[in-house]
């Protein structure tokens, strides 16, 4: 038996920051508009940071521990304020010679 | 995708033709993205000369187009990054933008202008007057405030590291091209360290990342990085090739770096750059032989899976944009199954292998 859930409401607009992962740089969003699809906004963080566009990016929500779902919209899975980790969604990986 | 144009207001681009009959096949955009390793390492040049200051955010960045080979080929490009009172200049070959030829061409296979498998050539252009179709900007990313934590240089004389410890360079790296990057000193132990990190997986590959500080030498301009520690990736997807660092490494490396910051009062340590394993060897033969025929008469066997691959220049790249003295470090084996690595650093626009200053402690 499934249960229905209510979508979680949208905090709009949004104000967060994000950081890379290595905690080099940071971006302040003074205002996002919260019915942005998480991957979309992923991808602006990672731009406005002059990180490579050619490499997907999932963002991490630092307060929650968790990381963001990308199909969902960013302002139902995180609170005004919140800090956010941009990750990128590579890896290292073996080549043979 | 911003693409790039020139101080003289030419868009760069990368043209692609046959390679049997040079026909044209199409161009490929240069966008931003693409020079920031040649921006990155232009900062780095001018740090370790003296000639700029650390803080990149303060710097303006301009792209020439290099030489004419012919009419339309250029030999390659120029960045230039100064304020109101300096610049520096440093010059890169077109090939270091091999990248964006691939990247043409993959749009060229999927528009059946190329097949897959077809060979083609590349060179660099400069147009005016190019009307290139750039996406909408929703001007998202402008509302953004950006900060760049500029880099510390703790000030230490060079001279006594470069006594007390021995120059590396592995069966891939020269030290021809020690002055193309800073040096890097790593005490014995973790080298060792990350070495064990490397080879933690098993058949999986693992990883780690070094930790340390950035010094600038007190008798010169040099700029020189300390690794003082090797941190286990930990939580990370271990497989047979690839390692992929979560959400929750990630977390736990900065929580880690911050610890260490505050405990051992350093409080300019930072991740200096990366080391995992190839834990495999190179593939045998139906017979089950790895080794070439002239195994028996080389000295270094070049089979091997010490080599950084596609993957890993990406990951690289998405980790430490502007961080141009990051370190990728590779273990693997050769084809006689003997352990063997290759450091990397910039250099010419890409990674390059370069070596390293073990100290005895």
């Amino acid at each position: 038996m499934s249960v229905a859930l209510a979508e979680a409401p949208v905090v709009d607009p949004l104000d967060f920051t994000a950081t890379d992962v290595t905690g080099s740089s940071y971006l302040e969003f003074p205002a996002i508009d919260g019915y942005r699809l998480t991957e979309d906004v992923a991808s602006s963080v990672a731009e406005a940071m002059e990180l490579p566009t050619n490499v997907p990016w999932a963002l991490r929500d630092e307060e929650s521990a968790r990381m963001l779902q990308d199909d969902r919209p960013i302002g139902s899975q995180i609170r005004p304020k919140a800090k956010l980790t941009v990750i990128p969604k590579s890896h290292l990986g073996g080549a043979q010679a | 995708m911003n693409h790039v144009k020139t101080a003289t207001g030419e868009t760069l681009l990368m043209s692609i033709t046959t390679e049997k009959d040079s026909r044209l096949l199409g161009r490929e955009p240069v966008t931003m993205s693409d020079l920031y390793p040649a921006r990155d390492e232009t900062w780095l040049r001018a740090i370790r000369e003296g000639a700029l200051p650390a803080d990149l955010g303060e710097l303006i960045c301009k792209f020439h187009p290099g030489e004419n080979r012919t009419a339309d080929q250029l030999s390659g490009f120029t960045v230039e990054l100064g304020n109101a009172a300096r610049s520096y200049r440093k010059s890169f070959p077109a090939s270091c933008l091999a990248g964006v030829a691939r990247r043409g061409t993959l749009r060229l296979v999927k528009e059946t202008t190329l097949q897959e498998g077809d060979t083609f050539a590349y060179y660099l252009t400069a147009l005016r007057n190019e009307n290139l179709d750039e996406p909408a900007d929703q001007g998202h990313a402008h509302s953004a405030r950006r900060r760049i934590v500029a880099p510390v240089f703790e000030s230490r004389p060079l001279a006594p590291l470069l006594a007390d410890s021995a120059a590396l360079h592995g069966n891939w790296a020269s030290a021809d091209d020690d002055d193309s990057f800073p040096p890097v000193f790593v005490p014995e132990a973790i080298w060792r360290q990350g070495q064990a990190e490397a080879r933690r997986g098993g058949d999986n590959e693992s990883a780690g990342v070094w930790t340390g500080r950035m010094y600038r030498d007190t008798a010169s301009s040099e700029i020189f990085l300390v690794v003082d520690a090797c941190l286990q990736a930990e939580l990370a997807s271990e497989e047979k090739y690839a390692v992929r660092f979560t959400g929750e490494t990630w977390s736990r490396l900065r929580d880690t770096v911050n610890i260490r910051r505050e405990k051992l009062q350093r409080p300019h340590e930072r991740i200096l750059g990366s080391v995992h394993g190839h834990n495999f060897c190179p593939d045998a033969d139906d017979q089950g032989t790895r080794t070439c025929e002239h195994c028996h008469t080389v000295k270094v066997c070049t089979r091997t899976t010490a080599i950084a691959s596609p993957a890993d220049l990406d990951w690289h790249r998405s980790v430490f944009v502007a961080q141009p003295w990051a370190l990728l470090m590779v273990w693997g084996f050769n084809a006689r199954e003997q352990d063997d690595w290759r450091l990397y650093g910039l250099n010419g626009g890409t990674l390059s292998p370069r070596g390293v200053r073990v100290m005895q402690q």
